[in-house]
């Protein structure tokens, strides 16, 4: 019985990681339907293909956003590699899946700060990001970028990393991880995280199937998919790779996925700095993709599983590149958990599927 | 090591699509993506379904102006791409669960990716089934939500105003699930009037 | 309390209190960046950033919000000018509420939706702390019947006590310093307007409040800081110099202990905050009232 009052929620707003617009239909501070509006950011990036060839366009596909730059240039090689039936170097996949992995760490860093952020502890926030730090300065050590790292290319890497070096990566990311493991028990323990995080935007294993929705987002609701345990690249090399996922299909079961897969990665950089093998780590790539050629390809990005497809035509420029981000899937099931539920969770529930709106609309 | 993601290309024709869909959802296969690509004189279209490890690709064609049925209403996570395809490429789909009526990407062109069909797809708008001219009065009106009983048709009967209205949104009922979409039925809002106008823009 | 006595008060409180409060604003920040690990701005921050909002142009939305936002100002004045001359406390309660409640048709006379929702959970704010305030004062009179003699709603009295006032409420003082977070707008209880952009509500009650308006309001916020301060010296200070000295330590124990709060909280909902205030409020001042009747 009360009035309906409509607020629009978005393209900007402080608490907003990217530009979503929401119209927010709301009564009492409950919301009672949300729709969606994206459209902001898109720069048309899938047509320079036909501008820049295929060798040049990696450094397109890594710009399309800020946080997930290196899977995408890792995707793109992927793909191209899968279209022109190239052979990597063994040395090259271990270096790309540390790149990826270190990816990985700094994603979900920077996510569990906003978090905090979204829900009034500034305290939480500060010390995540003075932890992704560490990441930072390791990938302009090793690249010379903090955040665009021009790392990969069609064939191989573009530069390598010492074994000594390496070595002193992973020794800094142990520290890194003692005082993480101390910041996780407050942001999993803390009483009044908690009642901001628990029951907070539920999805049932069901309803998160039938909105397909992938990556840490679904497998908090207990859908057992991730790229990486497929064994692609040097993911197969591994020992063993456990999926991590929850039953409990709220907020609190996304963040406790994602802060453990920070510690996974982790471990998985230690045993492929163990296991590199010596050797070239780039080639030289001779000719174009052939006419009528398709491939596609996938990969376990931070926020979930992400497509790419590639089409030649014969000459240098690919007929048509695509890329389907894993954010595009979950915008479904995050309109789900805004129906009924707070004012105060509608950030909250809008930044657990991690949004990345600058990749998806490219 | 050669990469060997699975690539698996099925070339079947428009017609078939609806069975082929049905026939994933059948078997609990999760849909992918929807790809367009420009071809002379119309856009091929790629639809992916993965299950797991294996990932299979079904590929047709489809000429400039004509109108599929959308599959959002077994996936509802298919409204991006179709919405998305439409923006770009100029094929229309008839029947998309929340459908945005070409305003999706604000794009400053029409059909940037398919320059051959700005005419043709003027032409299919104009005649596809889901075209209404009924026209809604947006004022104080609060939103009253209904259930549309019928399938396919768009329930144009309960207005809505305060939603600066870009998306219709219908419910299909060939779900036997409970929440027969993900997005709850709602009352769906028109601007047929506003949208002819910009078109006329081209 | 004089007439004299109330004009040297307004004008000692309208001077000083804002360039004490700014101090403390700025040490609050300090203190919080070093919790959280980074350097913080210099001490006198917050009298900077007054001085570029008063040069700021002013894009209001309603002409009015202004004048509400000054009137709300004055108000909080007064309010801490009866207070420091030693007048009754319940008229101080009763003009700082009126300041309130300017502020907050400062925030429903514009039409945005986000100041709208600030203003709504600024009052249920005020649902949540009033009741213990008033109950403060109405403890404050029945302590000071055994302890002077008469029951008197005077501040002033305090200085003809001979121990300080907190003996004889403690539960009363425990009470105060949990709604003093709520007052002093710290988390877990900044819900309406946080210091920090980022809540849901983009700035909350002060969002279409630029420029002039929100020096305004900022200059309100020193304001009360010291008038909440020293209603924490009210339970501390007695009749010598000692008891000053005492009161003074501890407001900075206790805003001390504010911002380690604020730093170790997340923000927490409007039900919980009510909730928690009312039962927090009811248990403490039925103790103390049943510790007054019994001991004294």
């Amino acid at each position: 019985m009360g009035n309906k009052t409509v607020i629009p929620f978005g393209p900007q707003h402080p608490v907003l990681p990217e530009p979503l617009h929401l119209d927010l239909v709301i009564e009492d501070e409950k919301v009672l339907e949300a729709i969606p509006q994206i459209g902001f950011v898109h720069r048309g990036l899938e047509k320079l293909v036909s501008k820049k060839d295929y060798m040049q366009f990696v450094l397109v596909a890594e710009r399309i956003c800020g946080i997930c730059a290196f899977g995408h240039s890792l995707g793109y090689s992927e793909t191209i590699e899968a279209l022109m039936k190239i052979e990597v170097p063994k040395r090259a996949e271990y270096l790309r899946v540390i790149w990826h992995e270190l990816s990985r760490i700094h994603s979900h860093m920077l996510w569990l700060g906003l978090l905090a952020d979204a829900f009034g502890y500034e305290n939480l926030f500060m010390q995540c990001w003075r932890l992704r730090e560490v990441v930072l300065d390791i990938f302009e050590e090793t690249t010379g970028g903090r955040v665009i790292l021009t790392a990969c290319n069609v064939g191989g890497v573009e530069q390598d990393i010492e074994n000594s070096e390496l070595k002193g990566i992973v020794e800094r990311l142990d520290k890194m991880i003692v005082e993480y493991k101390q910041l996780l028990k407050v942001f999993l323990k803390d009483r009044s995280v908690k009642s901001r995080l628990v029951g907070v935007g539920y999805i049932s294993k069901e309803d998160a199937f039938k909105a397909a929705c992938v990556g840490p987002f679904g497998r908090a609701s207990g859908l057992e998919e991730d790229i990486r345990m497929f064994g692609f690249g040097a993911y197969g090399d591994l020992a063993d790779f456990k999926l991590i996922t929850s039953n409990d299909g709220d907020g609190y079961a996304r963040s406790e996925v994602r802060a453990l897969e920070i510690i996974q990665s982790v471990d998985i950089i230690k045993e492929l700095v163990d296991k590199i093998p010596d050797g070239p780590y780039n080639q030289k790539i001779k000719g174009t993709p052939e006419a009528g050629s398709y491939a596609v390809s996938r990969l376990e990005q931070p926020r979930g599983e992400c497509y790419y497809f590639a089409k030649g035509n014969g000459t240098k420029f690919l007929e048509r590149f695509r890329i389907r981000t894993p954010t595009s899937q979950n915008v479904a099931g995050m309109v789900q958990t805004l129906q009924g539920c707070d004012l105060a969770d509608v950030p909250l529930n809008v930044l657990t599927i991690d949004p990345c709106i600058s990749c998806t609309e490219r | 090591m050669i990469n060997e993601k699975p690539q698996v290309f099925i070339d079947i024709s428009a017609d078939e699509l609806m069975t082929k869909v049905e026939d994933y959802d059948a078997r609990g296969w999760r849909f992918v993506n929807i790809c367009g690509s420009a071809i002379q004189g119309g856009v091929e279209l790629i639809y992916s379904f993965s299950n797991g490890l294996p990932m299979e690709n079904l590929r047709f064609t489809v000429e400039n102006g004509s109108t599929i049925p959308s599959v959002s209403g077994r996936f509802p996570n298919a409204f991006f791409f179709e919405n998305e395809t439409y923006d770009l490429f100029g094929v229309r789909f008839s029947g998309i669960s929340i459908d945005f009526d070409g305003k999706f990407y604000k794009v400053s062109i029409p059909t940037p990716m398919n320059p051959d069909s700005v005419q043709a797809r003027k032409a299919a708008y104009d005649s596809a089934p889901v075209a209404l001219d009924v026209a809604i009065d947006a004022t104080e009106v609060p939103i009253v939500a209904s259930v549309a009983t019928s399938s396919d048709v768009v329930d144009n009967s309960a207005p809505s105003a305060v939603i600066p209205a870009q998306a219709k949104i219908h419910t299909h009922d060939n779900d036997s699930s409970a929440p027969s979409s993900v997005i709850p039925a709602q009352a769906g809002i028109h601007t047929h009037d506003n949208d002819s106008s910009a078109k006329g823009d081209n | 309390m004089t007439i004299i006595s109330f004009v040297v008060a307004f004008v000692a409180f309208a001077v000083l209190a804002p360039l004490i409060g700014g101090v403390i604003a700025g040490a609050d920040r300090i203190v919080t960046a070093r919790l959280q690990g980074r350097v913080g701005p210099p001490i006198l921050q917050p009298f900077y950033d007054v001085k570029k909002l008063l040069a700021k142009d002013d894009s209001v939305t309603h002409s009015f919000q202004g004048f509400y936002v000054f009137l709300s100002m004055v108000f909080t004045v007064l309010a801490g000018a009866f207070f420091f001359a030693g007048g009754n406390f319940l008229l101080v309660i009763f003009i700082l509420m009126l300041a309130t409640l300017f502020f907050i048709i400062a925030a429903y006379s514009t039409r945005s939706p986000f100041a709208e929702i600030g203003a709504e959970r600024e009052i249920i704010q005020v649902m949540a702390y009033e009741p213990m305030v008033i109950l403060m004062a109405v403890t404050f009179y029945m302590a000071t019947i055994p302890m002077l003699g008469e029951g008197t709603f005077n501040v002033g009295a305090v200085f003809a006590l001979d121990r300080p006032l907190i003996v004889a409420l403690p539960f009363v003082f425990i009470g105060l310093l949990f709604i003093l977070t709520i007052k002093l707008r710290k988390s877990p209880f900044d819900l309406s307007y946080s210091h920090h952009a980022h809540t849901e509500l983009v700035k909350g009650i002060s969002t279409e409040m630029t420029g002039r308006t929100l020096a305004i309001v900022e200059i309100i916020h020193w304001y009360e800081t010291v008038l909440f301060l020293g209603w924490v010296g009210l339970f501390l200070v007695w009749g010598s110099w000692i008891g000053v000295v005492v009161a003074i330590v501890g407001m900075i124990l206790v805003y001390l202990l504010e911002v380690f709060i604020d730093n170790n909280f997340a923000r927490v909902k409007w039900q919980f905050m009510l909730a928690s205030s009312w039962i927090v409020t009811l248990v403490c001042v039925a103790i103390n009232m049943v510790l007054i009747q019994v001991i004294f």
